[in-house]
């Protein structure tokens, strides 16, 4: 069901740490309407769309959120 | 900390730069599945990205646990994509 491929999707530098950014992105991410919420939900969604392509679309960014 | 990119986390980023086009592409094709020239530049990318897997793999290390060693289980070498790379601050 799922492969990890032992790559970031993009560089990451921090120069300059900073911990309350850091908290503050992680809670948009994890928060109440955050991305890692959004993600489960299509995963949950994608089993019952009729529709081929948006069913595609659920599984694709439901995935990729994750 | 390294201040410099080395050819492997240059490698890997041409990789991972390949790897964001293609789901790029497949999202689009999600729902634009007949576009050919979509699909085409898809499946060249892919190749391509495919063939860069190898060489960091022959070179580097496994990306995928699937693609370890047969003589050892390298997959648990470091470094882990979250233990920082070089580069310039």
């Amino acid at each position: 069901m799922w492969a990890y491929e032992k790559k970031l999707e993009y560089p990451v530098k921090i120069c300059n740490p900073n911990p309350k950014l850091a908290k503050l992105i992680i809670t948009q991410y994890g928060g109440p309407d955050g991305e890692l919420g959004a993600s489960l939900r299509y995963l949950s969604q994608r089993f019952s769309m009729p529709c081929p392509q948006t069913k595609g679309l659920l599984n694709d960014i439901g995935m990729s959120c994750l | 900390m390294e201040n410099c990119m080395t050819s492997r986390d240059n490698l890997l980023t041409d990789i991972a730069a390949l790897d964001f086009m293609l789901i790029d592409l497949s999202l689009y094709l999600d729902t634009h599945p007949t576009d050919l020239r979509a699909l085409n530049l898809f499946n060249s990318v892919k190749s391509q990205a495919d063939m860069e897997k190898v060489n960091y793999t022959n070179n580097y290390g496994p990306l995928t646990a699937s693609s370890t060693s047969q003589t050892c289980w390298n997959w648990l070498c470091n470094p882990w994509p979250w233990d920082g790379m070089g580069g310039d601050c």
